[in-house]
């Protein structure tokens, strides 16, 4: 069960990547940045404001948008995790006499946000946020990052590695191999003219 | 006319000397710095294009690399480092060629992409490449802006032979648009394909040795350690027999 969430996970990631080269160059437009930013703005205050059932309305709406886009292991991942995520809340708020409705905003806020971030991440190449240097550099090294998690479970797999330990193994030389991946990034953009700052 | 002049430069990792005062310095035409593997080759380099911290001095056209603002130096500076998948930052090997560009502000120089990258390539994911395939963009994607300086660390890594004949023909095209070119290597048979103008031999962070190309001997190649063209040439003699 667990090696089939994370599974999931690293193909969601492949997915996210992947769709970067075939999205329609209608979503790769500079213009549509602000829309895309205001997208997870949007998806991130309605639940915590809005009634519960616009707050539903867009939860749906954003998992369809995944699914439309093509997305689609995407969406059913957002879709079960945040199933999964209002079960073990509504348990707890069950056992501990806790607000059921709150729980149910938390979940749709999760599920609407996280739709939007993988919306945006799919669409978004770094060089689109080339005029805000902070979140250009940010993109770049997100990007990077993600290649590397995928390249380390490829290469662990290759070496045998399997169960529990091949995760802890995936995610301990994710975390070491971003930070190099971080330090190698920072040369290419200083070499590129990018200022870093000490 | 002198573009890149170091003078004294230490370098350290740690408290440890990886550069131990170094002095050169490198006119318009094609360099080549020598070294085994650790010698501070690499380090050099990265020195020269403000990289890395450094006590000493290093001029670029007479102005000081500490003084000159990151984009300014990158327009006059351009550095390619070795391990190619490490230097991606784009989704696509065209955004690539045009991230430097964009940066900078500058119109480039496409020869330079004509010459390194096929069009087959541009719209490829750049970490999807071969080794070969991404050097050349990884290459391209900083020469293309025109520098006058170039610092090319062990620009053969990785290369088949057409990748090979690609590089020095870029390294052609730089020496006949009027380029300072620097290139480390860890061993002299690729500079013999490119007659370099002069060379410089570094050995455990310091300078054992540099003058015109035609002066280099056997024995400097192997007092860095370095194979000489006497034992390369007897090794393929020998070899062919058997």
């Amino acid at each position: 069960m667990r090696r089939g969430v994370w599974s999931v996970i690293l193909s969601v990631l492949a997915e996210v990547l992947e769709y970067r080269r075939r999205a329609p160059g209608v979503l790769l437009r500079k213009e549509l940045v602000a829309a895309k930013a205001l997208l997870l703005v949007i998806s991130l205050v309605t639940p915590l404001s809005a009634p519960m059932s616009v707050s539903l309305a867009l939860a749906a709406l954003m998992l369809a948008l995944l699914a439309l886009l093509g997305l689609r292991l995407s969406a059913l991942y957002v879709a079960l995790s945040a199933l999964l995520l209002y079960a073990s809340m509504a348990l707890s708020a069950i056992i501990f006499n806790g607000d059921m409705g709150s729980a149910a905003r938390f979940c749709l806020a999760a599920a609407s946000t996280l739709s939007a971030f993988i919306i945006i991440a799919s669409t978004t190449p770094p060089s689109l946020l080339r005029r805000w240097p902070a979140l250009y550099i940010l993109a770049v090294i997100f990007s990077g990052v993600l290649r590397e998690i995928l390249d380390i479970s490829v290469v662990l797999k290759a070496r045998g590695s399997s169960g529990l330990r091949y995760w802890l193994r995936v995610i301990v030389a994710s975390v070491a191999a971003a930070l190099t991946r971080a330090d190698a990034l920072r040369d290419s953009l200083s070499a590129r003219g990018v200022e870093l700052g000490e | 006319m002198v573009l890149v002049e170091l003078k004294d430069v230490f370098v350290r990792f740690n408290g440890k000397p990886v550069l131990r005062g170094i002095n050169a310095s490198f006119e318009r035409g094609v360099h080549v710095v020598l070294g085994r593997n650790g010698a501070g080759k690499t380090t050099m380099l990265r020195a020269i294009a403000g990289l890395v911290g450094f006590e000493g001095d290093i001029r670029i056209d007479g102005r000081s690399v500490r003084q000159l603002r990151r984009r300014e130096l990158s327009r006059l500076v351009g550095y390619c480092w070795q391990n190619p998948y490490y230097g991606f930052i784009e989704a696509t090997v065209e955004e690539e060629l045009r991230a430097i560009l964009d940066i900078l502000g500058v119109e480039g120089d496409w020869v330079v992409a004509e010459v390194m990258v096929p069009l087959a390539l541009m719209g490829r994911d750049p970490l999807t490449l071969s080794g070969g395939e991404a050097k050349r963009v990884s290459l391209a994607s900083i020469l293309i802006a025109g520098q006058p300086v170039w610092l090319l660390d062990e620009p053969f890594a990785y290369l088949d032979w057409d990748g090979v004949e690609a590089v020095a023909r870029l390294i052609d095209y730089g020496r006949r648009r009027g380029k300072t070119i620097i290139i480390t290597l860890h061993e002299p048979f690729y500079a013999e394909l490119l007659k370099p103008d002069t060379y410089l031999a570094l050995s455990d962070g310091s300078v054992v040795s540099r003058g015109r190309w035609g002066e280099l001997t056997d024995e400097t190649l192997e007092k860095v350690g370095l194979a000489s063209r006497g034992v390369v040439c007897d090794s393929l003699c020998s070899g062919r027999g058997s």
